[in-house]
């Protein structure tokens, strides 16, 4: 990979061009260095051409090509040009080891042209919630959401962590369906009942779009207008009313909102890990009584439907704890990794923004490199990556392969893996030396690609009790550390992560 | 200057739905021309990229700009010159004289201009310099046939268009794709942009002869000013050589 030369000004501008307006266009440019290129600016030039007309959205567009002589004076050749939409990669970024045009990067960047977004590029946004441009993809997963919101259902959302839940949940929150109104509601720290009620609250007075759903006590006030201070101070007063019933103050809120006759979308985001700090502070008999009640609300109230965001393992959890959830009315939808297509993609765009230029064989280097491509882990290793470029100039393979191992693996980023670590902890909850055994089973299998689960269960159980608990700690730890089991063969699904526990261990 | 009744007409007539119409009929030709404009693209980096040493050694005084602003035909071009080499053929019936006749099928091999682009010059010796690293150019003739150029700059009888040197250079391995290069001085293009308004463009989208066209003259009046910029050009020329002789000594 290697920094784009801005002294390369002569090239082709590829452009899709506005049938009703030209000055609504965007482009590709693609330097040049001189008549042995020809083949591969004519290769590259036909496949855009024709995943042009393959794709769907096109119809208001006309694909254009044009020969610059220095980028520069883009105007005096295309005067309507949009600078602002205007990329730069290198042709042989679109010709794979084979020489042949690499379709699918030119489908994903046509797509993002045609979606206007903007930026057209997504930025690196490790351990940052990915908004507008930066949220990349996952059309199949809010396809899925959207169809089941409409149709008057409501989503349990479930992936390991940093799967980019969040992000689809604000992704949903600025994109919203037509006439709902939908509101997010962040109950990370939550650990009771009124805590999830308070939270609720909390969020609904944030929403503008949901300010007629609250007491008209507190809508007249346009909560989401005021500052932070006025807002807490009106959640001071709720908050007694809250801690004096919980259940009613919910109940009503609910029904507030189900009055107003518009359809509400509330999305509960960190759901199931504020049911296990729960669990901690209040007891099983809490948490069963806080689902049970919820359940009930949601078949009260028809026009309002929830997006419950959590972890893969809630029902075992729940199950594990003898607490019927009452979830069966929640239609789940898993958010699973990129494909590897999709990741590719997402690869070249990152780089791109970041001023790299990067091959589709450097990028099937990283992919195996990493293994599962973790949208978090993948930004890192891209920021890594291209802040090295632009300091050499260029990187080679071995290069890249030193980056993963001294630097993504190195101590510099152990703040990346140091949120991993600390969920060791609520292992404690399991047992005593839950976190020391959770630690060695971790260990044990970063040594080898696969191990039986029943050498795992022997790790874990060194009691009769232990070993029931068994199961529920292997479903959460495959939501911590990307684990998977096949067949009874349990295996970190992600090279890098396995890498990094052979090599820092706990 | 926009299209001639007769450009509409063959428009009309000659292309085939959905295209034969003034609204769409670029759409046909567009399209057509991407390989044109490709070729363009890399040939202009070759030539810069074999250009650079001289740029470098005559740092002080060499100038050379290329001209990419209409590196392909224009599709209105394109109607006009087919439509014209028709009528000519209509006209040359029985008289014994060919010349090439284009139509829609076989403009795309036989029109050696669809791709062109030019290099401007600050001295007439600059012309010659560049014209002569083109012509050696290994990088140019890996890809491109290079035959002999059409230089009209010192050419005797002339009685119309700017002096400058044409090379059409063929892709070896794309037959029929060509690729016109112009090199000409800065006085000579400034001439031609000129009579490009006042009267190629009077001239092309009319049927009336020069005579009826232009009874002021003025088809004469500007070749007479080409005429004379080639005299400027070369009073420039030895200008230039009597002051270099002299910063030598």
């Amino acid at each position: 990979m290697k920094r784009y030369n801005e002294q390369q000004r002569t090239g082709h501008l590829l452009v899709l061009i506005g049938k009703e307006n030209r000055a609504h266009n965007f482009s590709l440019f693609l330097p040049v260095h001189g008549l042995e290129d020809f083949d591969d600016l004519l290769k590259v030039s036909a496949g855009f051409k024709a995943r042009f007309h393959a794709i769907s959205g096109r119809e208001d567009y006309t694909f254009h090509g044009f020969s610059i002589n220095e980028i520069g004076r883009v105007r005096d050749v295309f005067p309507e040009i949009d600078e602002d939409r205007m990329l730069r990669f290198d042709l042989s970024q679109f010709i794979d080891d084979s020489g042949s045009f690499i379709d699918d990067f030119a489908a994903t960047i046509i797509s993002r042209f045609i979606c206007n977004l903007e930026p057209v590029l997504p930025d690196i946004r490790a351990g940052a919630i990915a908004t507008g441009s930066n949220f990349y993809d996952r059309e199949k997963e809010i396809t899925s959401v959207r169809d089941m919101i409409t149709a008057g259902k409501s989503v349990l959302l479930q992936s390991p962590r940093r799967y980019g839940k969040s992000s689809l949940l604000k992704f949903i929150q600025g994109n919203p369906f037509r006439d709902w109104k939908i509101c997010y509601i962040d109950l990370q720290g939550g650990k009771s009942a009124e805590d999830f009620i308070e939270l609720m609250l909390d969020g609904l007075m944030r929403s503008e779009d949901c300010t007629s759903c609250l007491p008209i006590e507190l809508s007249s006030r346009q909560p989401w207008q005021q500052s932070e201070a006025v807002r807490v101070e009106l959640k001071r007063r709720e908050r007694g009313k809250i801690r004096g019933g919980w259940a009613e103050y919910g109940a009503n809120l609910l029904e507030t909102m189900s009055a107003t006759g518009n359809r509400v979308l509330l999305m509960l985001d960190e759901f199931s890990y504020m049911l296990e700090d729960m669990l901690e502070t209040d007891g099983d008999e809490m948490v069963r009584h806080l689902m049970e009640w919820f359940s009930v609300e949601r078949e009260k109230i028809k026009n309002v439907s929830f997006i419950i965001a959590g972890s893969l393992h809630i029902q075992t959890f729940l199950r594990h704890h003898d607490i019927d959830g009452k979830i069966g009315d929640l239609e789940p939808v898993h958010i699973s990794l990129f494909d590897p297509i999709t990741a590719a993609s997402f690869i070249l765009l990152l780089f791109n923004r970041e001023g790299v230029a990067v091959k589709k064989i450097e990028i099937d280097m990283m992919l195996d490199l990493m293994g599962a491509p973790i949208p978090y882990f993948l930004q890192v290793f891209v920021d890594l990556l291209s802040s090295e470029c632009r300091r050499r100039g260029e990187l080679s393979a071995k290069d890249i392969e030193n980056i993963y191992y001294q630097q993504l693996l190195g101590p510099d980023s152990k703040r990346h893996f140091e949120s991993m670590k600390q969920q060791l902890e609520r292992y404690e909850r399991y047992k005593p030396g839950g976190k020391q055994a959770a630690s060695e089973m971790l260990s044990h299998l970063s040594e080898k690609t696969g191990s039986d689960v029943g050498e795992l269960r022997t790790i874990w159980a060194d009691q009769p009790k232990s070993a029931e608990q068994f199961n529920e700690v292997l479903e959460i730890m495959k939501d911590d550390f990307y684990i998977e089991e096949t067949d009874g063969i349990v295996y970190f699904m992600s090279k890098l992560i396995r890498d990094w526990w052979a090599k820092h261990g706990a | 200057m926009g299209l001639s009744e007769e450009d509409i007409q063959f428009i009309e007539e000659q292309l085939t739905a959905p295209f034969n119409s003034v609204g769409r009929y670029e759409e046909y030709f567009r399209p057509k021309l991407q390989m044109h404009e490709a070729l363009c693209s890399t040939a202009i980096a070759t030539v810069k990229e074999i250009l650079s040493p001289l740029v470098t050694e005559h740092s002080s005084r060499f100038f050379c700009r290329i001209d990419d602003t209409h590196t392909c035909k224009t599709p209105e071009s394109i109607v006009e010159k087919i439509r014209r080499s028709q009528v000519r053929a209509e006209q040359q019936k029985g008289k014994g004289k060919t010349s090439e006749i284009y139509n829609l099928e076989n403009f795309l091999s036989t029109m050696t201009d669809l791709a062109r682009f030019r290099i401007v010059c600050n001295f007439l010796s600059d012309v010659e310099k560049v014209t002569k690293v083109i012509r050696e150019s290994e990088k140019i003739k890996n890809h491109l046939t290079v035959g002999e150029p059409k230089n009209s700059i010192n050419q005797r009888g002339r009685t119309s268009g700017e002096r400058s040197v044409k090379f059409i250079l063929e892709h070896k391995s794309w037959s029929g794709l060509f690729i016109e290069i112009q090199i000409m001085t800065q006085l000579e293009e400034a001439w031609d942009k000129k009579d490009h308004y006042l009267v190629y463009e009077k001239r092309r989208s009319s049927r009336k002869t020069d005579e009826e066209l232009f009874r002021n003259n003025l088809d004469a009046k500007m070749f007479a000013m080409s005429e004379l910029l080639y005299v400027a050009d070369n009073y420039f020329e030895q200008l230039r050589k009597e002051e270099e002789q002299e910063e030598d000594e």
